[in-house]
């Protein structure tokens, strides 16, 4: 068997283990510039308020019901998140982390998930959900209900009524899009995508049809691997450059560029790598930057980029040549985690806008204003709690 | 005739025989042995023998003696205090003071 263990509001449960106070009070986390709502806890989620809303939508909501506004703090997210998943290691076989608060692990019928559920509680703070299935994506759909049930929940070949009481659009790997494809055709829930005939699914494209096989509990012959390539965009410079803005503009340009590739290879990156060279020499100055939920969007690489090269441009220095490189590739298959898919669509909107535009005039017709706009390229985060985990001064004082 | 040249110290470390051979002492591994459950908070007061600015090495998942110092929540607030009936956010096992 498979297991998905999955935190509950992860964001909102971080902040909840520093700051009890939050606990059983409505909570949200907001995106970087503080713009869009990325995480809501249960009492948000009531008030009917969306995922991936932009704040200034829901305002009033916001205000009447004394919902408490924390903006993203990747830097304690990312780190509670290897304790949850260290804290899975050391209970179950085969932990494999598939995104900032999800992990699938081999779940022999040994383990009892209430004890895992427990152990990942005390340990951590954090409370997570655990489906057991014999495919993943079972076992992803069972998460989603033990959300909703006692944490844990088994679901087998034969378990249709509890498929009958997930939406279509809340199984893995269904986008917006196809939803309304679906609806059209009379599927609502899993169980009705699980019951599509044979003839019909195959019309749909493999992924559909891997969905389908796998709500029905028929194990994939091989499971979803990611890639290991990487990808490198860089360039020596004619003349040597040391002014820091000139720079920025040559990532920026590298940081496009590798967009570019991964979209057309239907690729997310999850680590970038900045690095620039002094001229004369054969040192490279680097630095890496883990993502805690994938990406294939222009801005989001180019804002990462830009920060990377602050931390490791020296004043004085001559450089010769720059660059940015992609790791950690994954398939565009599977939706990420801390966005629905309606944000993604929206965000490949942008993207292949983007892209269309500079194939039609050519490259570069169409760029981000790439010269940083004070403050553009940097969160506001005004409302961040302390990063309590990673920095010596903002830890918790009692 | 040349003899050849065996240095000093190649001789001393012949002598030193394997069974003898130990890591430093590592300071991580006193104080955290379960990293993936032990928090670093600071105090914030004289109190409970603890100096103000002192680093907490804070174990979570573990259940305290009567009395033992640990961080209680109580009223939503993270409180050092010793260990009672109120809920238990963790166990201080170590307590860092600069003199």
């Amino acid at each position: 068997m498979i297991a998905l263990a999955d935190c509950n509001n992860f964001f909102v449960s971080v902040e909840r283990v520093f700051d009890p106070r939050l606990r059983d009070r409505p909570v949200a986390v907001l995106s970087s510039n503080d713009g869009c709502i990325v995480a809501r806890s249960n009492e948000v989620k009531a008030l009917g308020i969306g995922m991936g809303v932009p704040v200034f939508t829901v305002r009033n909501t916001l205000e009447r019901h004394g919902v408490i506004l924390r903006s993203s703090n990747f830097a304690l997210y990312g780190d509670m998140s290897q304790r949850v998943m260290a804290t899975l290691r050391a209970c179950a076989p085969g932990v494999e982390t598939y995104s900032i608060d999800e992990a699938f692990m081999e779940f022999p019928d040994v383990l009892d998930p209430h004890d895992i559920r427990q152990t990942v509680l005390r340990n951590t703070g954090i409370p997570v959900s655990i489906g057991i299935a014999p495919t993943r994506t079972l076992a992803k759909a069972a998460a989603t209900l033990a959300k909703r049930r006692d944490g844990t929940l088994r679901l087998g070949e034969e378990d249709d009524h509890s498929l009958k009481e997930l939406p279509v659009e809340e199984v893995w790997g269904i986008g917006r899009a196809l939803v309304r494809t679906l609806h059209r055709q009379r599927v609502l829930t899993a169980y009705d995508l699980k019951m599509l005939p044979d003839e019909i699914a195959l019309r749909h494209d493999i992924n559909i049809q891997r969905i389908v096989t796998g709500l029905r509990g028929i194990p994939a012959v091989r499971p979803h691997a990611s890639q290991s390539k990487s990808m490198v965009s860089s360039r020596s410079f004619g003349e040597v450059v040391s002014s820091k803005s000139v720079l920025a503009e040559a990532i920026s340009s590298h940081a496009a560029h590798i967009g570019v590739k991964l979209r057309r290879e239907h690729l997310s990156v999850g680590m970038i790598k900045v690095f620039i060279g002094i001229k004369g020499s054969g040192t490279l100055l680097m630095a890496p930057h883990t993502l805690p939920v994938a990406t294939n969007d222009t801005r989001e690489i180019t804002r990462i980029a830009k920060q990377l090269l602050d931390h490791i441009h020296q004043k004085g220095l001559l450089y010769k040549r720059a660059g940015v490189a992609a790791y950690r590739l994954q398939s565009r298959q599977q939706p990420e985690l801390g966005m629905d898919t309606q944000a993604i669509d929206d965000a490949d909107q942008v993207n292949q806008t983007l892209d269309a535009v500079n194939q039609r005039w050519g490259a570069g017709s169409l760029r981000l204003a790439a010269e940083g706009v004070n403050g553009r390229w940097q969160s506001k985060h005004e409302l961040r709690s302390p990063r309590y985990t990673t920095e010596w001064s903002e830890l918790k004082e009692v | 005739m040349n003899l050849p040249f065996i240095p000093t110290n190649e001789i001393t470390q012949q002598q030193i025989s394997d069974s003898e051979y130990k890591l430093p002492l590592d300071l991580n591994r006193l104080l955290v042995p379960h990293p993936s459950s032990t928090f670093l908070l600071r105090s914030d007061a004289n109190h409970y023998g603890v100096s103000k600015g002192d680093i907490l090495v804070v174990e979570k998942g573990v259940t305290p003696r009567n009395q033992q110092l640990i961080i209680a929540v109580i009223d939503g607030e993270m409180v050092l205090s010793r260990a009672s009936a109120a809920e238990v956010w963790g166990m201080v096992r170590y307590v860092i003071h600069q003199p």
